[in-house]
């Protein structure tokens, strides 16, 4: 009698427990389907897409920043751009290998960075398809229309499995998609940065 | 197959496995992913870092230009260009240090604060570490800097920097030397072109070709005028010579800078800049060295022009013409060198070459960040 029991509450775990995992996922994909839009309002021409805004309100210039000394300039010659970062970050370029790019700026102690993912895109705003495929957790908070060096951008806090909640800056520029990312308590700070950016 | 021209069941189950036995020994397509370091003093080994498919390779610093000495009717020596070396499969894991060496600007001193010579990677000091590159070595008065050189290297290959060309010692107005070429994956860096001087006026060498293959070394200054670059790996880019009144060009592809031309009623023009190639990506190469300045007639109180810049990664500078510094005239600067450059490239040990979304690569992180979610993380 005891091991018909145990029989049946193995395979009420067996049937039932893939039920509810799959059951959440569902759910989950659910909840990113109704906060993301089709198509976002990151264009190429300035302007949002009629119907689907990204976000409320004209895009506004990133707030000034005072950059403190000790600061180095990177230079970009292959996409055209540079920006001023903190001296004490180290630059490492990783040519992935499906053609995208990573530039990662970071310190020593691996406690403060930011990364800037540029791969091409043909695209004039950012879809649906392209964002889940770069922010699978499908997180888009807070979203702002800002300009990066007369170029519009969306600004919004993402989250990821490896990070945490981030702070992101996506902009579309001569036929690729950029992503300038960093960890959410470093917003202001990416801020100032980012204000130093320009295409060259 | 029978006599209508269909394959027997038989015969078709044999080419099935033939063609899947065909299909599983085919190699598999590998991506790799390339690091550049230009900065910074330590790497995190990604999660998906592969011990038997990688390689690290390196370019030492070229050697800033001299300028011409003063008081005396010499140009100076053109800076020497780095070394490249290479190493394969290293077994890395956590932390790699790793140094990126600055262009030389003293004959001594390889801690000179905050512009440390040597390239080298996993490892404390050059000496310890798994791959170094020589950086080329400044001109002392004259004499053009050595190339860094094979036997201060350390790798599975290694080639040698262009010298840095020579001015003429023998007090005739001599223009500047120019920087030698750097080494890279094709080959050796090829020297800079010595000046004569054996006139009142005389012109800059030619910045050396970099990276072996069809390159050249920069022409040498026998006249006023100033001479060519030596060409890049594809047999191209030497920057062309300056003449009286006109400016000489920077190389391009690896070529060397062309030297500027003597003047003897205006400033002479500085050198021109040494090229890159594209040995390991659009933006990183081998690179040449810079053009030489041409000196000023005596007594014209004209100001001899810069050395020419030696190339971003490697290249040596070129070195200044003589000036007679009357009435507000002024010896040119000496060229920069170039930096060091390091370069990682790998086949991740799992997947690969698909466009799966972005990297997170901050933190050690590592790919692979996507809707499949295959992550790695430190």
């Amino acid at each position: 009698m005891i091991r018909m029991r145990n029989m049946r509450t193995m395979y009420i775990i067996i049937i039932v427990l893939p039920l509810v995992v799959v059951g959440a996922g569902i759910l989950r994909q659910r909840d990113v389907a109704q906060v993301l839009p089709d198509v976002f309002g990151v264009s190429v021409t300035g302007t949002t897409t009629a119907g689907i805004p990204a976000s409320k309100g004209t895009p506004t210039s990133l707030p000034p920043q005072v950059l403190s000394e000790g600061m180095r300039t990177y230079k970009n010659r292959y996409h055209g751009f540079e920006l001023v970062y903190p001296a004490e970050l180290q630059v490492q370029e990783y040519a992935e290998d499906d053609g995208s790019r990573t530039i990662l700026f970071e310190s020593a102690t691996l406690e403060t960075g930011f990364q800037i993912y540029i791969t091409s895109y043909g695209g004039t705003n950012v879809t649906r398809e392209q964002f889940l495929k770069d922010q699978p957790s499908g997180v888009y908070d807070q979203p702002t229309d800002i300009w990066v060096d007369g170029v519009p951008a969306i600004m919004f806090f993402g989250e990821n499995s490896l990070m945490g909640e981030t702070r992101e800056v996506w902009f579309i520029h001569n036929g690729f998609l950029y992503e300038v990312t960093t960890y959410k308590p470093l917003d202001t700070w990416l801020g100032a940065i980012m204000q130093s950016w320009k295409f060259l | 197959m029978n006599e209508f021209g269909f394959i027997k069941k038989r015969d078709r189950s044999r080419i099935v496995a033939v063609l899947l036995l065909v299909v599983m020994t085919l190699p598999g397509q590998a991506f790799a992913t390339t690091v550049f370091l230009v900065s910074g003093t330590s790497w995190s080994t990604p999660g998906d870092w592969n011990n038997s498919n990688n390689t690290v390779e390196c370019i030492g610093s070229g050697a800033d230009g001299r300028a011409a000495a003063a008081g005396v009717l010499n140009g100076g020596g053109g800076g020497g260009g780095g070394a490249y070396a290479k190493v394969t499969n290293l077994t890395l894991s956590g932390s790699i240090a790793y140094q990126i060496g600055a262009s030389a600007t003293t004959t001594t001193g390889t801690t000179a604060a905050g512009r440390p010579r040597e390239t080298y990677f996993n490892g404390a000091a050059s000496s310890s570490a798994s791959l170094s590159c020589a950086w080329g070595r400044y001109s002392s008065g004259t004499a053009g800097g050595a190339g860094g050189a094979t036997t201060a290297s350390t790798g599975d290959t290694k080639y040698a920097g262009g010298n840095g060309g020579s001015a003429n010692s023998a007090n005739n107005y001599s223009g500047g030397g120019g920087g030698g070429g750097s080494a890279g994956p094709t080959g050796v860096g090829k020297n800079g072109g010595d000046t004569s001087g054996d006139v009142t006026s005389n012109g800059g060498g030619g910045g050396g070709g970099s990276n072996g293959g069809s390159s050249s070394a920069g022409t040498s200054s026998t006249g006023i005028s100033g001479e060519n670059g030596g060409n890049g790996t594809s047999g191209g880019g030497g920057g062309t010579a300056g003449t009286r009144g006109t400016p000489p060009t920077a190389g391009t592809s690896g070529g060397g800078g062309a030297g500027s031309s003597g003047e003897d009623s205006i400033d002479s023009y500085a050198g021109g800049s040494g090229g890159c190639d594209t040995a390991f990506d659009a933006s990183y190469g081998a690179c040449g060295g810079g053009g030489g300045s041409g000196s000023t007639t005596e007594a014209s109180n004209t100001s001899s022009g810069a050395g020419g810049a030696g190339g971003t990664y490697g290249g040596g500078g070129g070195g200044s013409g003589y000036s007679d510094e009357k009435n507000g005239a002024t010896i040119g600067a000496g060229g920069a060198g170039g930096d060091g450059l390091i370069v990682i490239t790998y086949t991740a040990s799992v997947g690969g070459g698909e466009s799966n979304g972005r990297m997170i690569r901050l933190y050690g992180k590592t790919r692979i960040y996507s809707g499949k979610m295959r992550i790695f993380s430190r």
